[in-house]
């Protein structure tokens, strides 16, 4: 038993610590910050996560075959406005609506895929120019004065409730497919040497293709989470500053930056951490201007473990 | 060694979370006075409120004041603020959380004001909503990012049996039943541009120049307050009689100084015979200055080739080139006089009492003629943060 529970803890070290880490914190603000830890506000929080710890899951396949998305916001804003548009504007049905957002970030992200795997772009300038693009489509469509709004049925459908649903079902069926099937462990084996994996028949730019698509469904369902709380979309509802939010989310996760490792569950934990800093805050009623501080210092601590990790791994490997 | 780096990240977590809470706790009980005699209107004279409050203070006992702090009932407001990234926004929250304080200490409250910032994210700003909500205030105070969208956040934080009040920014008006704020303290926006452009027509004709093509450029299309003074600036048309003038707008992103003037200036090559122009506010001047500069078009008023040029707001760089002579006319946001309307009103809701729901402010109007006048004798919001 005990050297089924030391396997366990060896191969679940990043998720143990992660708990650990929240469960500690947790405790700590219960008991110093009042109404954090009420009914009320924790399912603000958990409704606040899940758009950036969706995201991040995407972010964690792209980041796992050592590959960048930074144009996961400007994405989801985009898929959002056109989702939007097609119910308001066009007078489209909410459900289909709720597709066209997912399938248009799909979209947008099987562009990128494309250009990176097939046409061997550079993954920073393509998703660059994907987050120019996708504000710009936004901002067109959200028209001089913004779209309507939504009727609420669409955001008492996605209420806390179901969204927190939607954030464990992407959580586990993304982690289940990354860790489970033959192919997450390609991924893992791009990651680790694209080269190598290649020479021993993995299909890199099919792959490669398919990370990024699901980056890109990931950020509309972020979307579609989105579009519920605020009952329209707009064009800044995806700000380019978010990207940091997301990646930092995978990093502090333990999701290598350089590839080849990562789990998405521990990158949703990430994303308690960075998100719910801002809640913490404002609760503490703690100036945005320290927020970013002590975010920043977060942030730089968790690359700062991770490149520990990778120096060491490496000098085992030697 | 791992372990060791993951215990130390999360210490250094939870003590910059505490440390952050100690301060800013300290920092709440030293309520700001900062701000006072700076009242931003001439109609609005507070000076002597506080000057009394601290004879009186002086004067009572130590534990008598002990009691009677004991004795403030506790409240707690937040301010969901849009942005921080201009002068203007930190003079409504300075403002807010000084007629806040006061208004307490008049009525017998101990408030505490929480205040957020959604960095222009619309997203954020209902996030950071509900946060308040959860944080247990009981006014939450709002200058919405986008006046729609915000339309599910005020239903929110009706449905908690919080009130709403809508600060410096209107609501959209397709707001319906719980959508509506309880209170909505916001510029007399169109008054605004309709004062500055009469006042213009009135130095044109006095310099015998007749309007010929007017120059609009236009702050935010999802902003009610630049909605409203484009009304304003048609209205000012009407009544001027000069209606058949030729109007070229220029689109300025959401109050983008950068966007403006990139889009102005080839509005400016194109029509070099305009000969005024209108701004939803000076706080775009910086982009508006570069653009007529780089057309040669930026000359001062009495100078060949001066563009008369009106604007709301009166931001430092806007009372600057007023008193320079590049603007003619303006009228200041007059926010001191947001923050004494909307504290008084907020504890006027909370002790049930009936307000008016839509207040709207008209601030100081100025020209090229009086601006030194003024500066002499009036307070204004931009002189306060001159040096932001």
């Amino acid at each position: 038993m005990s050297a089924k529970l030391k396997r366990f803890a060896s191969n679940n070290k990043t998720l143990l610590i992660m708990l650990g880490v929240i469960a500690v914190v947790f405790i700590i603000l219960s008991l110093t910050v009042p109404n954090f830890a009420t009914p009320r506000n924790l399912t603000n929080l958990l409704q606040q996560i899940a758009p950036i710890a969706v995201m991040a899951c995407g972010a964690t396949y792209v980041l796992v075959i050592g590959g960048m998305d930074i144009s996961n916001p400007a994405v989801m804003a985009a898929s959002a406005v056109v989702g939007v548009y097609y119910m308001t504007t066009l007078g489209g049905n909410l459900i289909v609506g709720t597709f066209v957002i997912i399938l248009t970030a799909s979209l947008l992200g099987l562009i990128n895929g494309f250009a990176i795997a097939k046409l061997k772009m550079v993954p920073m300038v393509v998703t660059l120019s994907m987050m120019t693009i996708g504000t710009g489509l936004a901002t067109i469509l959200s028209g001089t004065r913004g779209l309507p709004i939504l009727p609420p049925s669409f955001s008492t459908f996605f209420n806390k409730t179901t969204v927190i649903i939607i954030l464990l079902l992407v959580t586990i069926v993304l982690d289940f497919i990354l860790t489970g099937t033959k192919f997450g462990r390609k991924l893992y084996y791009i990651g680790n040497n694209a080269r190598t994996a290649r020479v021993s028949g993995i299909d890199s730019e099919n792959l490669t293709m398919l990370t990024y698509v699901i980056s890109g469904l990931c950020a509309g369902i972020a979307g579609v989470i989105n579009t519920a709380s605020i009952a329209t979309a707009r064009a800044n509802m995806g700000p380019q500053s978010q990207i940091l939010d997301i990646i930092s989310a995978a990093v502090i996760g333990g999701v290598s930056p350089n590839g080849g490792t990562g789990r998405v569950r521990d990158a949703v934990l990430g994303a308690f951490l960075i998100v719910g800093l801002n809640n913490v805050m404002n609760l503490l009623a703690v100036s945005d201007y320290y927020t970013t501080l002590i975010k920043g210092g977060i942030i730089i601590g968790a690359m700062g473990i991770s490149s520990y990790r990778q120096q060491q791994a490496l000098k085992k490997g030697a | 060694m791992k372990r060791t780096l993951a215990i130390i990240l999360a210490l250094v977590m939870i003590f910059a979370l505490c440390a952050c809470g100690q301060q800013q706790a300290a920092g709440g009980s030293n309520q700001s006075t900062s701000q006072q005699g700076s009242a931003g209107s001439p109609k609005q004279d507070i000076a002597e409120a506080p000057a009394e409050e601290a004879a009186t203070e002086e004067a009572a006992p130590a534990e008598e004041a002990a009691d009677a702090e004991a004795e403030l009932k506790p409240v707690k407001m937040g301010l969901a603020m849009q942005s921080l990234q201009a002068a203007a926004f930190h003079a409504w929250a300075d403002y807010l959380q000084y007629r806040l304080d006061y208004e307490a200490e008049q009525r017998g409250y101990k408030v505490e004001l929480i205040t957020t910032n959604a960095a222009d994210d619309v997203t954020k700003q209902a996030n950071d909503i509900r946060d308040l909500i959860a944080a247990g205030c009981e006014v939450i105070f709002c200058p919405c990012l986008d006046s729609q969208a915000i339309l599910q956040s005020v239903k929110e934080v009706h449905d908690a049996g919080i009130i709403y009040v809508s600060y410096c920014r209107e609501v959209s008006h397709d707001a319906t039943g719980d959508q509506v704020p309880d209170l909505t303290v916001n510029f007399a926006s169109e008054e605004q541009a309709y004062v500055g452009m009469m006042d213009l027509w009135e130095i044109m004709k006095a310099d015998g120049v007749e309007p010929v093509k007017l120059i609009d450029c236009y702050g935010d299309k999802t902003d009610e307050n630049a909605h409203n003074r484009e009304a304003g600036l048609q209205r000012a048309l009407k009544d001027g009689g000069y209606e058949g003038i030729p109007i070229v707008e220029v689109e300025c992103g959401h109050w983008e100084p950068d966007v403006c003037g990139q889009n102005l200036a080839p509005v400016l090559a194109a029509n070099p015979d305009a000969n005024c122009m209108y701004s939803s506010s000076d706080f775009l001047n910086s982009g508006i200055q570069k653009a007529m500069e780089d057309a040669g078009m930026w000359h001062k008023r009495g100078e060949e080739g001066h563009v008369y040029f009106s604007a709301s707001d009166m931001y430092p760089l806007g009372i600057q080139h007023l008193r320079e002579g590049y603007m003619d006319t303006a009228v200041d946001q007059g926010c001191y006089n947001f923050a004494v309307h909307a504290a008084a009103g907020a504890f006027d809701l909370l002790e049930g009492k009936e307000v008016e729901q839509v207040q709207l402010v008209l601030g100081t109007q100025s020209t090229n003629d009086n601006i030194e006048e003024i500066l002499a004798t009036i307070p204004l919001w931009g002189n306060d943060y001159a040096d932001y």
